[in-house]
C-alpha cells in the first residue's frame, strides 16, 4: 500500500502523475548490482501519452544501436517486480520530465543513476541526446543515420516555400520546447508564439520563448490561447487537440504535437516523434496540413477564378473550407459589424469582431476604419497570409495615427514590412 | 526625367551560342498558368501518356471541380498511322464540348509526338472551328520541346490568338501577357491614374473580352518571353512600345515612361503617380538588399525572364551576375535591358548543360538560377539554389512586388543560414 498525498484542487494532472510514479518508485526501488551490459530505464512514457508507445520503440532501437539495452520502462508497460529491478541500470533516460523527473532526481540521489536532460525529440536534439548518453556510459556514439531523410527533405528546394512560415506552439512545455528548435532551425519556420499549460516548466519555457524572441504564453485558460492565436495570425499551428480545434474555427491548419490528445493520435502505423525517424514522421506531419507550394502560387495568382474564391479553399484542407464559407461576402462586413458591437456573428468572424471591438489605439483611441477599397484589395491577398496582412496593416496605421485604411496604406504596410 | 544609361551595357557584349543537351521543360508547361487565367478556355493536348503525366504531376497538385486541360493521347495505332489521327481527334473534341458548354476557346496544343507524326493541328483547328463555330473558337498552337521551352507556351499560345483578333478602331494600349490578377489590377490603376487608354488585355479573361488590334495600337509586352507575340502584333500593324521589363522599382518606371511618352504625360503628373509607390518600391528591395548585396549570381536558361531579372538584380540589390544564360536571346526586345546590365557578364544563348555545369562548378556563384531538373542536384552538391519556375508563378511586377521579387532570391540564401545552424546545434 502506497499512500499518496495529491491535492486535486490546488495541483493538475501531470503533477499527480509525477509524484505518482515517484513514490512508486521510492516505495518499491532499491539499490542494487548494476547489470553485465550497459543497460538504461526509460522514464516517463505512458499509455496516454502522444506517440510514447512508438518513442518507446524508436529509443530503444537508436540505444541498441549503441550496445545499450532497456532494463526497465515505465510507467508505461511496467509491473511492480520490473520497479522493484530499476536499481539494475547504469543510468536513466527522462522522456518525459513531466510525469517522471521527480522519480528521476531520486533515483539519481538514491540509486546512484544519472539521468539524461536532453530530450530527443527532432534531428538535432537527437544527436545532442546521442552525445550525452556517450557522456554518461562512456560508450561511442555509433548511430545509422541512413533513415534519417528529414534533414535533406528540408534542405531541398521543394521546401523552400516553408522558409519563414509563421507557427504558433503550444503544448506541453517539453513538446512544445522540442518543437520550437525544430521549427526555427529544422525547417526554418518563423515561430510567432509559444507556451504551455503546465506552470510547473514555466520557467525553462520562458527562456526558450526567449531565445525565439517571443513572448511566453503560460496558461491553461483556452480562450486566452485561442486570443493569443488570433492575435498573431500564424499560418499554422502545432498544438494540442484543443488548439486544433481553435485552428479550426479560425480557419487556420494544425498539427497536433502534444497531449491531450484524440483517438486519432494513436496511428496504426508507427509514428514516434523521438529519435531519427521520429524527425521524419514530425516533418511529414508539419508539411502535410500547408497549403503547398505549388497550389499556394496558383492562389495567390488568380484570385478572380471562381473555384479559387474564398469559400473554395485549399484542396487538401477540410477546416478552412469549412471555416470559409462562414465569412461574410466582400466590402459588407466587419465595419458594419463593428457598429452593432452587441450582434453576435457566427465564427470565425467572431474573432476578428473581437479585434475590431477592442481595436488598435489610433492616435486618441479612435478605431482604424478600412475603406471599402483597401478592404477590396485585402481580398486579392490568399486568405492563408490575409489575417498577417490586415493586422500587419492596422498596427502599422496605428503607429501612424492613421484613421482610416486605405489601399495605399495597405501597400505603404506591406513595403514597411517587408523582409 | 530621363534615364541614366551607362555607356557600359552588355547591348553589343559576343554571346555564347550553344547548342546541345538542354535541362527545361516544354512549352505544356505553361498550360498550368494559363488554364487559370482564362477560364473559358479549354487546352487539349494532343500527345503522348508522358505530356499527360508532366501535366498531371505540375499542374494536378490541385483538385479542380471540372478540369481546363486534358490530353488526347497519341496511341501506338495512331504513331503507326493506322488509324486516321484527324477522325479521331474529332470525335473526341465533339465529346469534350458537348459535355461542356463553358468552353468557348479551344487550343489543340501540339506536342513532339504529335510533331513527329506531322499530325496538322493547323488544319484541324480551321476544320473544327468551322464545325463548331459561333459558340467555340478552336486555335493551335505547339507546345512541344522540340521547339519551345516552357515561358515559350504562353508565347506560342497568344501569338495563335492574334490573327483571330478583332480589328482596332481607335487608339488603344494593348497590355501583352498573363499577369496574376492583383497585379493586372496594379497595372491598369497606374496606368489609368497616368491618364492612359483605354487599355486592353491579352490574353483576355474571357472571349468576349479580346481586344481588337489595328494600326492604331500601342502594344507593351509584360512579360520577356513573348517575341513571336510580338511579331505577330507587328504583322497586323500595331506598334510596339519597348522598354525595359516591369522589374523592379527602375524596370517598372522605365516602362511606364515609355507608354507615358507615346500618350504625351508630362513629367509633374508622372512623377505625382508614381513618386509614392517608387519610394515604397525601393524600401521594400532595401530590407532584402542587405542578404543579396555582393553575392554572386548565375543564370541557367529556363524563363527567358533570366536578362531582366539579372539587371533587377544587380542594380537594385547590388548583386554580381557572373553568366546569364537564356534560351533564346531577342536582340531588339532586350536592348534596352542589356543597356542596363553590368559590363563583363557572360551572356549566353541556348544550352548544353554539361557545358555549362562544367562553367557554374568552376565559377562557384553564391545563388545558382535555374530548373527544377538541376536544382536539387546543385543543392545536394552544396550549391544555393533558386528554382525558375517560381519566378513565373509568382506576382513580381510592377511597385508593389520588388520586395516579393528579391525575397525569392534572398530565401534560397536565408534558409541556408538557418538550416546550417539546424540538426547540429
Amino acid at each position: 500500500m502506497i499512500a499518496l498525498d495529491l491535492p486535486s484542487y490546488s495541483r493538475k494532472e501531470n503533477f499527480g502523475a509525477d509524484e505518482t510514479f515517484h513514490q512508486i518508485v521510492r516505495a518499491l526501488a532499491r539499490p542494487m548490482r548494476r547489470t553485465g551490459q550497459v543497460t538504461c530505464n526509460l522514464l516517463g512514457a505512458t499509455a496516454l501519452g502522444f506517440r510514447h508507445r512508438d518513442d518507446v520503440a524508436e529509443l530503444t532501437r537508436l540505444l541498441a544501436g549503441m550496445g545499450i539495452a532497456v532494463n526497465v520502462c515505465a510507467p508505461l508497460g511496467a509491473r511492480p517486480a520490473d520497479i522493484a529491478r530499476m536499481g539494475q541500470a547504469h543510468f536513466n533516460v527522462l522522456m518525459y520530465p513531466e510525469t517522471a523527473e521527480t522519480a528521476a532526481r531520486w533515483m539519481e540521489r538514491a540509486l546512484g543513476q544519472p539521468f539524461t536532460r536532453i530530450v530527443p525529440i527532432g534531428t538535432g536534439a537527437t544527436r545532442d541526446f546521442l552525445a550525452e548518453v556517450s557522456g554518461l556510459t562512456g560508450l561511442p556514439v555509433q548511430v545509422d543515420e541512413g533513415a534519417l531523410r528529414a534533414p535533406w527533405w528540408s534542405a531541398s528546394v521543394d521546401s523552400t516555400y516553408l522558409t519563414g512560415k509563421r507557427v504558433f506552439i503550444f503544448g506541453d512545455a517539453t513538446h512544445a520546447m522540442a518543437a520550437a528548435r525544430i521549427a526555427a532551425r529544422e525547417i526554418g519556420f518563423e515561430v510567432v508564439g509559444l507556451g504551455c499549460y503546465n506552470r510547473e516548466f514555466a520557467r525553462p519555457l520562458r527562456a526558450a520563448a526567449a531565445q525565439h524572441g517571443v513572448e511566453p504564453l503560460i496558461t491553461d485558460d483556452y480562450l486566452e490561447v485561442e486570443a493569443a492565436i488570433a492575435a498573431a495570425q500564424p499560418e499554422l499551428i502545432l498544438g494540442t487537440q484543443m488548439e486544433r480545434m481553435i485552428g479550426k474555427r479560425l480557419g487556420i491548419p494544425c498539427a497536433v504535437i502534444s497531449s491531450p490528445v484524440h483517438v486519432q493520435d494513436f496511428p496504426a502505423r508507427t509514428s514516434p516523434q523521438m529519435g531519427f525517424d521520429g524527425a521524419n514522421v514530425i516533418f511529414d506531419t508539419w508539411i502535410h496540413p500547408l497549403v503547398m507550394g505549388l497550389e499556394e502560387h496558383l492562389l495567390t495568382m488568380f484570385r478572380e477564378d471562381f473555384e479559387f474564391q474564398d469559400a473554395a479553399g485549399p484542396s487538401d484542407h477540410g477546416a478552412a473550407h469549412a471555416a470559409r464559407r462562414a465569412e461574410p461576402a466582400a466590402a459588407v462586413p466587419e465595419v458594419a459589424l463593428a457598429a452593432a458591437p452587441g450582434v453576435s456573428p457566427p465564427d470565425p468572424q467572431g474573432i476578428s469582431v473581437k479585434r475590431k471591438e477592442e481595436p488598435v489605439p489610433a492616435g486618441d483611441g479612435a478605431a482604424v476604419e478600412w475603406l471599402a477599397e483597401a478592404e477590396q484589395e485585402l481580398k486579392k491577398i490568399p486568405f492563408f497570409v490575409r489575417g498577417k496582412a490586415r493586422r500587419n496593416t492596422e498596427r502599422y496605421a496605428a503607429d501612424r495615427g492613421l484613421r482610416a485604411i486605405s489601399r495605399e496604406t495597405l501597400y505603404e504596410a506591406k513595403a514597411h514590412y517587408a523582409r | 526625367m530621363s534615364l541614366d544609361l551607362p555607356a557600359t551595357g552588355c547591348r553589343t557584349a559576343p554571346v555564347l551560342r550553344e547548342r546541345g543537351q538542354r535541362e527545361v521543360f516544354c512549352g505544356l508547361t505553361a498550360i498550368i498558368w494559363l488554364h487559370r487565367k482564362m477560364p473559358d478556355a479549354f487546352f487539349l493536348v494532343v500527345g503522348s501518356r508522358t505530356c499527360a503525366h508532366l501535366l498531371q504531376a505540375a499542374a494536378g497538385v490541385m483538385i479542380f471541380a471540372e478540369p481546363r486541360f486534358g490530353t488526347a493521347i497519341l496511341e501506338e495505332k495512331d504513331l503507326a498511322g493506322l488509324a486516321d489521327a484527324n477522325q479521331e481527334l474529332d470525335r473526341e473534341v465533339a465529346r469534350l464540348l458537348a459535355r461542356r458548354p463553358d468552353i468557348r476557346r479551344l487550343f489543340l496544343v501540339g506536342s513532339c509526338p504529335s510533331e513527329v507524326i506531322k499530325l496538322d493541328l493547323a488544319r484541324a483547328a480551321e476544320r473544327l472551328s468551322v464545325q463548331h463555330a459561333p459558340r467555340v473558337m478552336v486555335l493551335n498552337y505547339s507546345g512541344s520541346g522540340i521547339e519551345t521551352t516552357f515561358t515559350q507556351g504562353e508565347d506560342a499560345c497568344l501569338a495563335a490568338m492574334v490573327p483571330g483578333l478583332p480589328p482596332a478602331t481607335q487608339r488603344e494600349l494593348l497590355l501583352v501577357g498573363a499577369l496574376p490578377d492583383v497585379v493586372e489590377d496594379q497595372m491598369r490603376a497606374l496606368l489609368t491614374d497616368l491618364g492612359i487608354g483605354p487599355l486592353r488585355v491579352l490574353p483576355a479573361h474571357v472571349a468576349d473580352q479580346a481586344p481588337g488590334v489595328g494600326p492604331q495600337t500601342w502594344f507593351a509586352l509584360t512579360q520577356p518571353f513573348l517575341g513571336d507575340t510580338h511579331a505577330a502584333l507587328m504583322r497586323r500593324g500595331a506598334q510596339p512600345i519597348l522598354a525595359p521589363f516591369p522589374f523592379g522599382e527602375e524596370g517598372t518606371t522605365a516602362w511606364l515612361r515609355a507608354i507615358a511618352d507615346v500618350w504625351g504625360v508630362g513629367p509633374d503628373r508622372f512623377e505625382a503617380v508614381t513618386a509614392a509607390p517608387r519610394a515604397r518600391a525601393r524600401r521594400a528591395v532595401a530590407a532584402q538588399a542587405a542578404t543579396l548585396a555582393g553575392k554572386r549570381v548565375f543564370f541557367f536558361p529556363d524563363s527567358q525572364m533570366e536578362i531582366p531579372l539579372a539587371r533587377f538584380l544587380s542594380r537594385e540589390c547590388g548583386m554580381i551576375p557572373v553568366e546569364v544564360g537564356t534560351p533564346y536571346l531577342h536582340r531588339d526586345l532586350m536592348a534596352a535591358e542589356l543597356d542596363l546590365l553590368p559590363a563583363g557578364v557572360t551572356l549566353s544563348e541556348g544550352q548544353d548543360v554539361d557545358l555549362q555545369l562544367d562553367r557554374q562548378a568552376a565559377a562557384a556563384p553564391d545563388l545558382t538560377v535555374c530548373g527544377l531538373g538541376l536544382a536539387n542536384p546543385l543543392e545536394a552538391q552544396g550549391f544555393t539554389t533558386k528554382w525558375a519556375i517560381e519566378l513565373v508563378f509568382t506576382p513580381v511586377h510592377f511597385y508593389e512586388q520588388p520586395g516579393d521579387l528579391a525575397g525569392l532570391f534572398a530565401r534560397p540564401l536565408r534558409r541556408r543560414d538557418i538550416l546550417a545552424q539546424g540538426g547540429g546545434a
